[in-house]
């Protein structure tokens, strides 16, 4: 009896948890199969096919050849390792002092950063607009990416690590003649490297789908990020819903690759936004 | 030099640094801290008093922005359609909260499952708009599965209609979001002790009152988290919106975000722009504290 109704939940358990996936994993599987669809083959079937026939991988070469979509991942990949480079530079600098040493203004400094977390810059977007204006830095990868350097999650996340390591390790190293700088850049920072990678992530995957600050700050298409230059082709060119599809999987399948093979950390990251 | 420096650290002041070090480390993130946060945050309120615009020299106009904001029937319609999107709060609180206990349970292949829904979370949400776009388009895949079971005879043109575009660029959202507070759930999932299910399950209590007396109380924190984080999120919707609608049917979609984005952007209006934008500041930090004193009290009980 006991068994039976254990069988039974496990039965329900898969069952729904297959919905699930039908539903979260279905609509990419759908663009899958429309991206290897000739012009003549119709996407909008059902049952959709898993994988047509025939399959051809043209649609991916146009992209490439009638788009200047090529363009277009070179300047999200570009974007994104600036962002990544700043926020990850700016947030270890910033949390560190923040947890391993005392100072005046200390919790000022702090309930300053906090207080970004609750404000998003979507409630600024004018002002820091017009700013991004007065640098001139209208139109440049720059613009886009400076404002995000300081982020109040990373320095938080961060944070939060520096806070874990033994102040042992600090003070052995400085009774081996290790200055600040060497402290913070050779001992201590490696140790909070899962956290980092977290923020490296989540940074870069924040900058490459990244869309209303690009849209607002880059304004010549020889600058679109691929998200811009997609929904560019998509609304104002009604290109082929194949051909999107094939634009589309392009763009997200970087992304998958590092999410699948680096699972653990995007966890972390998140999780590490809960704790804190 | 450094040797002869060294020595008398090392033996009177072992863990004495220089008055300045913290803040040298500090001083990057501190300018660019306010330069982008506070500044701008400054900025807009001085913006929203004068009738900046692109080529014009602005000039300060007193209250005649907000004077136009609340006699303009489009501000309020947006305002009140971001009021409607938090409809997509208590979707993203519950389901993912389901998913993360179907998930937490230790059957083989859970991992899997675990990795598929946390998909949509890292795609693009261009690419997921358009996705949705062409599943709802009139002659979209819905509409074809609808037809072709008989369920309808004619396709319904979902992002056409005023009333229910908004439903569907909703669905977008929550269909994306779901993975994220799923495994927000499941980390907190881990601090509820499995005795404690299980002596309330040898007790006697049913699935719903595990749910409601062991589970909701273990994980109220990470519900009121889910919660800050999905209303920020509505208040700050956007991609969707200019994939799926450009804030149309009739200006259905039309959130407040999105108004701000067509008086600066679309129309030029800066100073108007940053006057509406000032609504949503205030509304973030309202909701925020709200939300914080809810989670607080309920923390303490």
């Amino acid at each position: 009896m006991v068994g039976s109704r254990r069988n039974l939940g496990t039965f329900l358990s898969y069952a729904a948890m297959t919905l699930g996936a039908i539903i979260f994993v279905g609509p990419l599987l759908w663009v899958v199969s429309t991206s290897l669809m000739g012009p003549d083959q119709n996407p909008f079937v059902i049952p959709p096919q898993l994988i047509p026939h025939p399959a051809t991988l043209a649609n991916y070469q146009s992209v490439f050849k009638t788009w200047p979509f090529g363009e277009y991942l070179l300047n999200s990949l570009e974007l994104a390792v600036l962002s990544v480079a700043g926020t990850s530079i700016i947030s270890t600098l910033t949390a560190y002092p923040l947890a391993r040493m005392d100072f005046a203004g200390k919790r000022i400094v702090f309930a300053l950063v906090i207080a970004t977390l609750v404000l998003p810059g979507e409630a600024v977007l004018v002002p820091r607009y017009l700013l991004v204006n007065f640098f001139g830095m209208v139109n440049t990868f720059w613009g886009v990416a400076v404002p995000g350097f300081f982020s109040g999650f990373g320095v938080f996340l961060l944070r939060q690590a520096y806070l874990t390591l033994p102040k042992e390790l600090e003070d052995a190293a400085r009774i081996d003649g290790a200055g600040e700088l060497r402290i913070f850049a050779q001992i201590m920072t490696p140790l909070v490297m899962p956290s980092l990678a977290a923020l490296a992530i989540f940074t870069f995957l924040g900058s490459w789908d990244g869309f209303l600050w690009p849209l607002i700050i880059l304004n010549s298409q020889k600058m679109y990020t691929a998200p811009l230059g997609l929904a560019y082709f998509f609304g104002y060119f009604g290109a082929s819903w194949q051909l999107i599809a094939a634009a589309s999987i392009i763009v997200v399948l970087p992304v998958i690759i590092v999410f699948v093979s680096l699972q653990r950390l995007f966890i972390n990251g998140v999780t590490g936004a809960v704790k804190g | 030099m450094r040797q002869i420096r060294s020595v008398p650290m090392r033996t009177n002041h072992a863990h004495r640094r220089a008055w300045f070090v913290p803040y040298l480390f500090l001083a990057p993130g501190f300018v660019l801290l306010i330069v982008w946060n506070y500044v701008p945050a400054a900025y807009a309120i001085w913006i929203s008093f004068t009738n900046a615009a692109p080529g014009n020299s602005s000039q300060f106009i007193g209250f005649a922005n907000y004077a136009r904001l609340l006699s303009d029937p489009s501000f309020w319609h947006s305002l009140l359609r971001s009021f409607e999107y938090l409809l997509v709060v208590p979707f993203l609180m519950i389901i993912p909260l389901l998913f993360a206990v179907l998930m937490n349970q230790r059957l083989p292949g859970v991992g899997v499952f675990r990795t598929l829904y946390f998909l949509p979370v890292v795609l693009s949400m261009v690419v997921v708009a358009i996705v949705f776009s062409e599943i709802f388009q009139t002659l979209g895949l819905l509409n074809v599965g609808l037809m072709s079971l008989h369920i309808i005879n004619q396709p319904i043109s979902w992002l056409a209609l005023p009333s229910i575009a908004i439903f569907v660029v909703m669905l977008v959202t929550i269909w994306k979001g779901i993975g994220y507070y799923m495994i927000v759930y499941l980390a907190g999932l881990q601090t509820v002790p499995q005795e404690l299910i299980d002596s309330a399950k040898v007790d006697g209590a049913n699935l719903w009152a595990r749910i409601r007396y062991v589970l909701v109380p273990m994980l109220w924190p990470f519900m009121m988290f889910v919660m800050i984080m999905a209303t920020l999120g509505a208040m700050q919707v956007f991609t969707e919106i200019y994939v799926l609608t450009g804030g149309g049917p009739l200006q259905s979609t039309t959130t407040l975000l999105f108004y701000v984005y067509q008086a600066t952007f679309a129309n030029y209006q800066f100073g108007y722009g940053a006057a509406a934008g000032e609504v949503i500041f205030v509304l973030l930090i309202v909701f925020s504290y709200l939300e914080f004193r809810l989670s607080g009290k309920r923390w303490t009980t």
